[in-house]
């Protein structure tokens, strides 16, 4: 993680500063997959995904100039793509209001390697889908910690939330999934 | 259980945890050591994503290109750019250019890539000799330059067997193959297959290329290789020891949206490539790599359902196999074992002992229901 932090920091500066076209493709590989998955758990297609993400990662390149002034780049870039993607669902949908809570979102523990201790496909279905029926905030929180490495903070400012409801929400995921354990081992 | 305990857990698992958290978190485990059975679980659920997904931005990034195309011409080069945006004359000029500039640097990356990667054709007269495992049988074999290759069953390759006297050592392949490459630094080794192609130095690796199956795959087990896929030779993928790589066909279920102002077409199949570690299955005190257990002579699988054993049985034992089971019990179990010298009908009454089911087996037919 580190290294690739000092390659984007190398990347972002070329961009800045030489208007390299290659470092921004390299840069547009780091981010876009990322940023294409967190749109849509906004916009549900792959489509509105792949544009809006699309569209965030231009936002990169026209402001180039002033790329260095930017604190956490990442961060930005996941603002830049929840933004436009509420702007999307705003013209998109007549519902004036729109909040975390109905957007639906999956999570799924791929789980290759379940011989370690023995969670067996069984209980990783189990387990998924008491995750999948948190509340929809809920999910997308674990989803950015989880499967982004995202930190509380990063993901505070991402869904303008506050770094305590984070961190709370967290617990609500993890203790959701204990007590599928527990049931099933009936402990 | 301890709600604190999950509160420093969650810290914990997003790095998020002060040193004196997961001091305390320690601390509670050791009090509550029924806890820690969670703490594992919970971790190892976390943690094993470890699946890097190696997204092909290409098609991606032609499409972005496409879409912001703008913001990438060179709008000192074009004059007309440069005055205050006219009439609709002036402004179908820079779009059409747009789209040439497009055109000529895709068709001009596409050749020029062609031309830096592609491995020296393949001449047709170059492969002159074939060796062939059948159906239910696997051999091993010792190739001119000292490379040893172990053929799975149903498997073919093809090579030069003058191969010394070339500036590479080419070698084709349907199905699965191990091979143990005998060092020649001024020779790389080269295997081609349908979806793939591995270039080597020396060192040990699996391949499998079945033509029918979904999924290619190659596990390394030591030194390093490069493998590039067919249809994109500019994108070169690097494999440590113990990482495996797969190319899975996904038919492609999403149709293309017309807005982009140039239509790139996509594949018709989507390929997913994908980069994870190999782990080894624990049986009876013995570690296996189910990936090139077949090399000893050693079926090992893990986590499997009948349907998707089938077509390995049917491999390994030269069968066909037949399924016909409504128990959704017994149809998603999923079986983790190994055979060794068995036979078709002992390794069956194997399974059997685990979820019922009857089976019948007439010549090289099985029924199982």
């Amino acid at each position: 993680m580190e290294k690739l932090n000092t390659d984007i920091a190398t990347l972002l500066y070329s961009v800045a500063v030489n208007n390299d076209e290659p470092s921004y493709r390299r840069l547009f590989d780091i981010f876009f997959p990322s940023l294409k998955k967190f749109a849509h758990c906004y916009l549900r297609s792959v489509e509105l995904a792949e544009e809006a993400a699309s569209d965030s990662m231009i936002v990169l390149w026209q402001h180039r100039d002033r790329l260095m002034e930017i604190d956490n780049v990442r961060v930005w870039l996941f603002v830049v793509t929840r933004n436009r993607c509420l702007n999307i669902l705003k013209h998109q949908q007549a519902r004036a209001t729109l909040s975390l809570d109905t957007i639906p979102i999956e999570i799924t523990f791929p789980g290759k390697d379940p011989e370690q201790i023995c969670i067996s496909t069984e209980m990783r279905k189990k387990m998924e889908k008491a995750v999948n029926q948190l509340p929809h905030r809920c999910k997308l929180i674990f989803k950015l910690v989880k499967e982004e490495g995202l930190s509380y903070k990063e993901v505070a400012d991402i869904l303008n939330l506050s770094v305590k409801t984070v961190d709370a929400q967290l617990v609500t995921a993890l203790r959701k999934i204990t007590q599928t354990i527990k049931l099933d081992y009936s402990l | 259980m301890d709600p604190r305990i999950i509160q420093l857990m969650a810290r914990k698992l997003s790095g998020e945890a002060t040193p004196e958290e997961l001091e305390e978190l320690n601390e509670l485990l050791t009090r509550h050591p029924e806890a820690l059975y969670y703490a594992e679980l919970i971790t190892q659920l976390w943690d094993e994503e470890k699946m890097r997904e190696i997204t092909d931005t290409d098609i991606s990034y032609l499409r972005h290109l496409a879409r912001h195309r703008p913001e990438f011409s060179v709008p000192d080069a074009d004059p007309s750019s440069l005055q205050p945006s006219g009439p609709h004359r002036r402004r179908i000029r820079p779009l059409t250019w747009t789209l040439i500039l497009l055109a000529l640097f895709a068709g001009g990356w596409y050749i020029f890539s062609r031309l830096r990667t592609a491995p020296p054709a393949p001449n047709s007269t170059d492969t002159n000799t074939e060796l062939f495992a059948g159906l239910g049988s696997r051999r091993s074999l010792l190739l001119p330059d000292g490379t040893r290759v172990w053929l799975n069953a149903g498997s073919r390759i093809q090579y030069d067997s003058d191969m010394l006297h070339k500036n590479t050592r080419a070698l084709s392949l349907s199905g699965e193959a191990f091979f143990d490459v005998a060092k020649d630094k001024d020779r790389p080794f080269i295997i081609h297959t349908d979806k793939i192609a591995i270039k080597v130095l020396g060192t040990a690796f699996n391949v499998k290329a079945y033509p029918r199956d979904k999924i290619t795959e190659t596990v390394l087990m030591r030194g390093s290789i490069e493998l590039t896929v067919n249809n994109k030779p500019y994108q070169k993928i690097i494999l440590k020891p113990r990482e495996k790589f797969a190319l899975i066909d996904e038919p492609h279920d999403v149709p293309v949206a017309g807005s982009s102002p140039v239509k790139i077409p996509r594949p018709a199949q989507q390929e997913k490539l994908v980069v994870q570690d190999v782990v080894p299955v624990q049986l009876e005190d013995k570690e296996y790599v189910k990936e090139v257990s077949w090399v000893d002579d050693e079926f090992v699988f893990q986590n499997e359902t009948l349907e998707e054993l089938a077509p390995k049985l049917e491999r390994w034992f030269n069968v066909q196999i037949r399924i016909r089971i409504d128990d959704p019990q017994v149809r998603d179990y999923h079986y983790t074992g190994i055979f060794h010298k068995e036979t078709i009908d002992q390794a069956l009454t194997a399974l059997r002992l685990i979820r019922p089911f009857t089976f019948k087996i007439t010549d090289s037919h099985v029924f199982i229901h």
